[in-house]
């Protein structure tokens, strides 16, 4: 036990002061029969060194690009260093949910402010101290729509990301809601064929923005056309938010999504940060934790969870959600971010990335093997493509220049054959862009 | 630091003009078309770097953690979280790497995930795992979806999930999500489940048992192989909420007791970092029968080579989230295992029962205890009989505990015990950390006596005293208020 122990002499007094002899006399209400008898063998104990070393050498097995051209909702920024430095403070870290406020203000004082950045983004009024990510703060919007109307159908477009629509389903498999797709129409939302729906019994009209292609949603038809069903805006790079007309603005009640650009390394995939922002006649369906101001009794501003009757702790089987846990450390990563950043450079990171984008479709347009889809319609950041190309001879210069390439479509849809999601980020330099256009062009068929 | 004087908001801290330069600037809109764009700027702060940190670092004094003292939070096991594993977590080559790289650049993370999956098996004693589950309470979702799973594919998803009333509300409230009815069994006397009752209940309408063990008061259910025998008879299954898991292991395997399913808490028994709240980590390990279930892709191995494995995608629930997983939780948790090893596994559980019953036996005197069962990891007192006798409270008791630098119990749960500390020191606190608690505790108790005004006003040292909740909660404010107008 490498981290604590007790000395042996702390060991004995303790024991004898429980007027025991041995310290497995402290299972003895474990039956006999089901006691461990063969350990199972794992691993260790290792030093701190041998520990690292391992890791060191396991290190070696894992290839990190240079540059990366890949998003798909999980994206590559330039994050400051004192993100890092204030995340990495223990009185923040090493702390859990606050359940006495007293010495907790500093944790609630953030997620307030949190909150409040969210809410701004958003501009809806109300939004949540964090979820897990995207994909399940989706699916959890969904049920807050269906307790909210008691409607018996979902409306989703074929433009969210297809890992949110599977949890989705994952979800709402054992609720008799119904899911209906969408699907798309030249790379956006059919708004015929939504008008066509008869939305007297849809809870909610799920559309990601940007969508998952990259393209713009015009989100005011679409509310148009979502009668009094609830809309509910995803995010998908929710740098989007600084640029784009707010959810709110579009007529969205529940905006959902992952602020993982927002300050979180790619981390393989996690940890993200879900979240959920929401007008207010949601507020007492929006699932986990929520801060709020108040006053002490000595008349001092202080802050508080609020509205905790919501949840599962008081409510149990009838909470609207299970959520306990959430991903507070990560919106501490978000608020400390966004407070670096301010208006005008979140502005600046998002259009960059927009710009970096547009400047590599245009590099890209000039080949012959490379068709774009719908090139006229806006984008934001990410944009897809069909390549003519040989996949060995592309992978293979890609990783010579260490580039992660765009990611291969038919990874959710066999149907997709040799089309390719594009993505850049403020990250991307010229001389990045250059190469995987130079990468495209060699590899052409 | 005044601690009459607030700390500003940081909007409040905010002016025109001020801000650092981490990105170059672009003002660049001619991309996307106006009708698109937003109408006004959203307000965020604007404050320079150096002041940004100061506030966060301010902030951040605020708290109580884990490296600061004793956080004897019970059911949360709040241990102290290894260094390395934070030095590890920040290592570039984790944080780069993107999830949707191709299998072949990224063998060295499969492996560690392949090799964690084993590891909690075989510390479970399962067949299968996903460490797809963001958090407990998403574990035990996962979990009741592939009950449903399992018990659909056999005709019949049953209406029913058991949990005893000493269970955390996550259970009940899992249960619901997944479309089940909830039955709440009432515990016996000696505040385990009671056959009797288990039996009235238990019948083919019940698609599990939800339990943890030991349970919430810290009490082992030892008629366990009992209760499965009845579970399973009328073919429901046992599932484990792996709380309460820093109690046993190196003693007993869940899955070597009946169980079907179980959940970890790798935020609790594995070390990893609350984080004021999460990211955790809740992986899900499940006996041969649940496999076919499981959220797709899991990771599996072919002894050379590691790959995600879709092959039960037609069985499997779905996706619990996107990607696979919390990576850099589980990265943690991984570490702590090697570290430990089996026997510092066994060491861990030991000391954290030792320390339990320690801590228990030299403040129980003042409490009533609501079973004279022995405890393990944590162990509940009951302050009713202060409050009769002086009119102080849990609430007071746990307010005044934190004036001396140390954390409150959990209070008023689990709901069966009336005023209610639940305690759970933890293997990672000293006997002395463990004396000085006792030593506090008698000391509140001697207030309560002789000065009880004073406790029903505590904390006096706090940088804050007993916030109004109920204001809070009337009148909500959930955002801050009058942000300063950004000036183009």
């Amino acid at each position: 036990m490498p981290y604590f122990d007790h000395s042996d002499n702390d060991v004995k007094e303790m024991l004898k002061y429980l007027g025991k002899n041995k310290v497995e006399e402290l299972f003895f209400s474990i039956p006999q029969e089901l006691v461990i008898k063969t350990p199972p063998i794992i691993t260790g104990p290792l030093s701190e060194q041998e520990l690292l070393s391992s890791i060191e050498d396991t290190l070696e097995d894992a290839t990190t690009y240079k540059e990366i051209f890949r998003g798909a909702g999980a994206y590559r920024h330039f994050i400051p260093a004192a993100v890092d430095e204030i995340s990495s403070r223990q009185e923040y870290y090493t702390a859990y949910t606050p359940y006495q406020p007293e010495v907790s203000q500093g944790s609630l004082q953030t997620m307030f402010e949190y909150q409040t950045m969210m809410s701004e983004l958003t501009g809806l009024p109300v939004a949540n101290a964090s979820m897990y990510d995207g994909a399940s703060a989706t699916a959890e919007a969904a049920l807050m729509a269906w307790h909210f109307n008691r409607r018996n159908k979902v409306i989703i477009s074929g433009g969210v990301h297809p890992e949110y629509l599977t949890v989705l389903n994952t979800y709402l498999k054992n609720t008799g809601i119904k899911i209906e797709m969408l699907p798309l129409k030249e790379g956006t939302v059919d708004l015929q064929k939504l008008s066509a729906i008869d939305m007297s019994d849809v809870s909610s009209v799920i559309i990601q923005n940007p969508n998952f292609l990259g393209f713009l949603e015009k989100m005011k038809d679409i509310k148009k056309q979502s009668g009094n069903a609830v809309l509910i805006y995803v995010t998908n790079e929710t740098h989007s938010l600084a640029v784009l007309q707010t959810p709110a603005e579009a007529g969205a009640s529940i905006c959902c999504g992952d602020a993982q650009s927002f300050g979180q390394p790619l981390a393989f995939g996690g940890p993200y940060l879900g979240f959920i922002t929401c007008s207010e006649e949601f507020l007492h369906l929006l699932p986990g934790r929520i801060i709020g101001a108040t006053y002490d009794h000595h008349g001092k501003r202080a802050f508080v969870m609020a509205l905790a009757a919501r949840e599962q702790h008081i409510r149990r089987e009838r909470a609207t959600s299970n959520i306990c846990s959430n991903h507070a450390m990560s919106a501490v990563r978000a608020a400390v971010y966004l407070s670096l950043l301010g208006t005008d450079g979140l502005k600046s990171a998002a259009l960059l990335s927009v710009k970096r984008a547009h400047e590599l479709k245009e590099a890209l347009s000039t080949l012959k093997n490379v068709e774009f889809i719908e090139k006229d319609k806006p984008f934001f950041n990410e944009f897809s493509a069909k390549l003519k190309i040989n996949d060995r001879v592309f992978s293979e210069s890609l990783q010579k220049h260490s580039i992660l390439g765009p990611l291969e479509l038919s990874r959710f849809n066999s149907s997709f054959k040799n089309y390719y999601l594009f993505t850049a980020t403020e990250m991307n330099g010229r001389a990045g862009t250059e190469l995987l256009v130079e990468a495209v062009k060699e590899a052409s068929l | 630091m005044n601690p009459n004087v607030n700390e500003k908001l940081i909007f409040e801290m905010s002016k025109k003009g001020r801000s650092g330069s981490f990105i170059p600037e672009c003002t660049d809109t001619s991309c996307i078309p106006s009708e698109y764009l937003r109408d006004k700027p959203p307000k965020l702060p604007s404050v320079p770097e150096n002041e940004v940190v100061r506030h966060f670092v301010r902030l951040s004094m605020l708290n109580h953690g884990v490296d600061k003292g004793t956080y004897p939070l019970g059911s949360c096991t709040m241990k102290y979280n290894p260094k390395v594993n934070e030095k590890a977590a920040r290592f570039k080559a984790f944080s780069n790497l993107h999830p949707y790289q191709d299998e072949d650049s990224v063998q060295g993370i499969l492996k560690i995930l392949y090799e964690l999956g084993e590891d909690l098996q075989a510390i479970s004693g399962m067949d299968g795992i996903t460490l797809q589950p963001a958090a407990g309470a998403h574990g035990e979702l996962t979990g009741i979806l592939m009950c449903r799973a399992f018990h659909t594919s056999n005709g019949n998803p049953r209406v029913k999930i058991l949990v005893p009333d000493s269970s955390h509300g996550t259970n009940p409230a899992t249960a619901a999500m997944c479309g089940y009815k909830v039955q709440t069994l009432k515990s016996n006397n000696s505040g385990t489940i009671d056959i009797d009752t288990l039996n009235k209940n238990m019948d083919e309408d019940v698609a599990a048992l939800m339990i943890t063990n030991p349970n919430t008061l810290g009490i082992f259910e030892n008629e366990i192989s009992d209760i499965s025998e009845i579970v399973h008879r009328k073919g429901g299954l046992l599932y484990y909420d792996g709380a309460n898991m820093n109690a046993i292991m190196g003693y007993m395997r869940p899955g070597d007791t009946g169980f079907d399913m179980v959940h970890f808490n790798l935020h609790k028994t594995f070390s990893t970092p609350h984080g004021t709240g999460g990211p955790g980590a809740g992986p899900v390990a499940v006996k041969k029968h649940i496999i076919p279930f499981l959220p797709y892709p899991t990771v599996n191995s072919t002894g050379d080579r590691y790959f995600f494995d879709y092959s039960n995608r037609q069985t499997s629930i779905g996706k619990m989230r996107a990607f696979y997983g919390n990576f850099l939780v589980l990265l943690r948790a991984y570490l702590y295992i090697r570290a430990n090893g089996y026997s510092g596994l066994k060491r861990t559980s030991e000391l954290a029962v030792l320390n339990a019953n320690y801590l228990k036996k030299k403040i129980s005197h003042n409490f009533t205890a609501p079973s004279s069962r022995d405890t393990f990891h944590e162990f509940v007192l009951s302050a009713q009989n202060i409050k009769k006798e002086t009119g102080v409270n849990t609430l007071d008791i746990s307010k005044r505990i934190l004036d001396f630098g140390i954390h409150a119990p959990t209070i008023y749960f689990p709901l069966i015990v009336k005023e209610a500390l639940m305690v759970e020191p933890t293997e990672t606190e000293t006997k002395e950390n463990l004396d000085f608690y006792a030593e506090i505790m008698e000391k509140i108790i001697a207030e309560a006596r002789s000065n009880p005004e004073e406790l029903h006003k505590a904390p006096h040292k706090t940088p804050v005293s007993r916030p109004d909740e109920v204001r809070a909660n009337r009148r909500p404010i959930l955002k801050a208020l009058s942000l300063p107008e950004k000036e183009d």
